[in-house]
């Protein structure tokens, strides 16, 4: 018996668990379409009530400038304020833009027309940003008005030193989600995948009692090790090639560094995640046991390998633990690898690391399994 | 069955319940994780994960060296959102900041900045924004837009003034927008993540936990015992349910109370409606979770699928962080498929908004459909394998 034997067999009983092969093309199919369309950052088309209490031209004027903008969907108009508390109560509208009434006089006569917004917090995040687009656009409609002021009083040109802020976006010039998001997926869904099922390849032997057997084979614990590991090794070069076939058909997120440097990083971060697996699976004494443990780890492993959220925004301790994830090097290596065109040597602060904590991540999974097996 | 006390042990469904108990409690490990999870998962939420974009570096270079493009870089500054990290004249050193991941953002204010100002024309000034993380990248050119509108408007007004037509109304603003916040008034992250996190902690442990149960007695091989006792199915599956149903419960409360007490979060509403919507929203999820288990055959697989359908929609699909009206339309489908999703709007109603039964009734009405079918499917799945 030879790692190859071991590798085979292993795969073998992956393969013949019929229902598990759809999973494992599925799976990363699936999550990679769901997060890259679900998951956007952009805050967009948050619903929007209108209770105008004015019924000018100016006010309308207003709400065709907040009819136009995508930030906003217009969910109709309230009659009053508490129609617009109730549209935020149900949850039909999370903001709700009121135009008091005297609000073109206000304007004509030259003060300040103040215009309110209700909205709905409970989601601080979209709150905030509805809350910025909002002001914004009514800043733009102050700006344009004072400038007819201006040009009114025959003082200025129209563009009265007006400030246009170009920006240019660089690396993701659509500011796609999508470009961000399907790197970090990559990682992420391989990750899963990899770990989730190697968590259960030795303490399933144990459960099942063909464990007795394994260890009286001649086998090395290395090589029983290697063997475990060979068919996920595969399983996630599975996972790459369909991640990156539907990455082409249908996100178009373009590769611009060597595919060859990405497919060889990803097996370092394949055999960090597999070696991770493995670890809990020898370190664990039921398969449920090890099946929480994945779960508890990788809720953690989303949030901190900077996937969704940036790391430097993290507190300081818990950007310390971030250095523990293989998938936190890898997410940063894949983004390089595709959006920048990066190579090896720029990424060697990555590759160093993620080379070293899979490197451990094994040793300590084989130093367990050794001391177990006695 | 039932040899643990046949006195106490009333019905086979809690005989069952009763045998899961003890397994559960036979692994001491699973069970940590099971209640610790909660725990980590506020913390991490809590401290780390933060949507604030605050303190963006930035390099400037400029070119004009004048007064008013000082004033300008100042006005970036003082607005709290950027920190000019960087001060220099050579376009490509900035370039270069920004392709190192030293800056998010170059600033370059060109020659002619100040004359072009005075003459009253229109100025351009670049702003470089690393786009490779969208999010902040997106919240950073609403900040420099703000920015620069506030400055302008501030030229402009100061401008009336010196001209002696600004005295008095003339020199504000023509209009102004107030913008006040209801449920959630300091607009606290926390606010808005704790109920959340009730309903993917929740999905979580109880689809996740059941849904190796019946995999597992299939593996090995105690199924038939189950088989050959006069359990009915639905005995037996309401003898799995309740035991990780108070798994469940008791993360719940973890959570509540934490949340309250910790972090303070508000809980405005009816406990009750919160503990019956729970209720609710638990017999789909471990009706899910029970799916799966009969469905599948290996505990390998089983976890597989429970993360995928479990797992993943409940965090992505619910609108827990990532708002719905935001999601593409076809994708806005899917998510009324997802229980969490009515199970997310409840929490929040009854946590921040202090809502009711008059608001809210739509929500229980699709959990306990959802519930209902699941349960059904789940107990017929499990029929048709034996």
């Amino acid at each position: 018996m030879s790692v190859r034997d071991v590798a085979l067999k292993e795969f073998r009983q992956v393969r013949r668990d019929r229902r598990i092969l759809p999973f494992m093309f599925a799976v990363p199919v699936i999550q990679l379409l769901l997060f890259g369309f679900a998951v956007s950052t952009d805050i967009k088309r948050l619903e929007l009530v209108v209770c105008d209490m004015d019924r000018s031209s100016e006010s309308r004027r207003l709400i065709r400038m907040v009819h136009g903008s995508e930030y906003f969907r217009y969910r109709g108009d309230v009659p009053d304020l508490r129609g617009a508390g109730r549209a935020l109560d149900t949850g039909a509208a999370k903001i709700a833009l009121v135009i008091p009434p005297g609000y073109q006089r206000d304007i004509v006569r030259g003060r300040t027309a103040v215009v309110q917004a209700l909205l709905d917090g409970s989601d601080a995040n979209a709150g905030s940003v509805a809350s910025s687009y909002l002001s914004r656009l009514v800043q733009t409609r102050s700006a344009a008005l004072l400038e007819d002021r201006l040009a009114r009083l025959g003082a200025f040109r129209p563009t009265a030193g007006g400030l246009e802020p170009r920006l240019r976006l660089w690396y993701n010039p659509g500011l796609e989600s999508a470009l961000f998001m399907i790197p970090g997926v990559m990682a992420i869904v391989m990750g899963l995948v990899a770990t989730s099922l190697s968590s259960m390849c030795i303490v399933r032997e144990r459960e099942i009692g063909t464990m007795e057997q394994l260890i009286v084979t001649p086998l090395k614990a290395w090589e029983l090790m290697l063997g475990k590991m060979l068919p996920y090794l595969a399983v996630g070069y599975v996972n790459l090639t369909a991640i990156l076939v539907v990455n082409a058909l249908v996100f178009h997120v373009p590769l611009r560094g060597s595919l060859g440097l990405l497919a060889l990083l990803t097996g370092v971060f394949l055999v960090a995640q597999v070696g991770l697996g493995l670890l809990i699976s020898v370190t664990s004494r039921t398969q449920q046991q090890a099946q929480y443990l994945t779960a508890f780890f990788f809720m953690p492993n989303m949030l901190l390998s900077g996937f969704m959220f940036p790391i430097e925004n993290m507190p300081e301790a818990l950007q310390v633990v971030t250095y523990a994830l293989p998938a936190r090097y890898f997410i940063v290596i894949a983004r390089a690898v595709f959006l920048r065109g990066s190579d090896a040597w720029t990424l060697l602060d990555q590759i160093v690391p993620l080379c070293a904590l899979s490197l451990l991540l094994l040793v300590v999974a084989a130093l367990q399994f050794h001391k177990r097996s006695d | 069955m039932g040899r643990q006390g046949p006195a106490r042990i009333r019905s086979r469904a809690e005989a069952i319940m009763h045998k899961e108990l003890i397994q559960i409690a036979r692994d001491p490990r699973s069970l940590g994780v099971a209640l610790l999870l909660p725990v980590v998962m506020l913390i991490l939420y809590g401290y780390g994960v933060s949507g604030d974009v605050r303190d963006i570096r930035m390099a400037v270079v400029d070119w004009s060296r004048t007064a008013s493009s000082r004033d300008l870089v100042g006005a970036f500054t003082r607005s709290g959102y950027f920190t000019a990290g960087y001060r220099t004249d050579s376009y490509a050193d900035a370039c270069a900041a920004l392709d190192g991941r030293r800056v998010k953002m170059v600033l370059v204010i060109p020659a002619d900045f100040a004359r072009r100002m005075a003459g009253g024309r229109a100025v351009a000034v670049q702003c470089l924004l690393d786009g490779s993380d969208p999010t902040t990248a997106g919240v950073a050119g609403g900040y420099v837009e703000s920015v620069a509108r506030t400055w302008s408007t501030a030229r402009i007004i100061t401008r009336l003034r010196k001209a002696g037509m600004g005295s008095g109304s003339q020199g504000m603003p023509p209009v102004d927008a107030r913008v006040r916040v209801w449920y959630n008034e300091e607009l606290r992250n926390m606010n808005y993540i704790v109920p959340g996190l009730i309903a993917v902690i929740m999905m979580m442990t109880s689809a996740l936990l059941t849904s190796g149960t019946i995999s597992r007695e299939r593996e090995r091989g105690t199924i038939e015992q189950l088989i050959a006792s006069p359990l009915r199915s639905w005995e037996l599956m309401l003898g799995k349910i309740a035991a990780y149903a108070l798994v469940a419960c008791i993360d719940v409360v973890i959570v509540v109370a934490l949340g309250r007490a910790w972090f303070g979060v508000p809980l405005r509403g009816s406990l009750w409606l919160l503990a019956g919507g729970s209720a609710l929203f638990l017999m789909s999820s471990l009706g899910l979770g029970l799916l799966i288990s009969s469905a599948i055959p290996s505990q390998q697989a089983a976890m597989v699928a429970a993360i995928m359908v479990t797992m993943v929609p409940s965090i992505l699909l619910s609108g827990f962080y990532f708002p719905i009206s935001s999601m593409p339309p076809v994708v806005q489908g899917f998510t009324y498929i997802v229980p969490a999703r009515y199970f997310l709007a409840l929490v929040r109603g009854v946590f921040l908004k202090g809502t009711g039964l008059p608001e809210l009734w739509p929500n229980l009405v699709a959990l306990g459909c959802m519930g209902l079918l699941l349960m059904t499917a789940s107990v017929r799945a499990f029929k048709k394998r034996l």
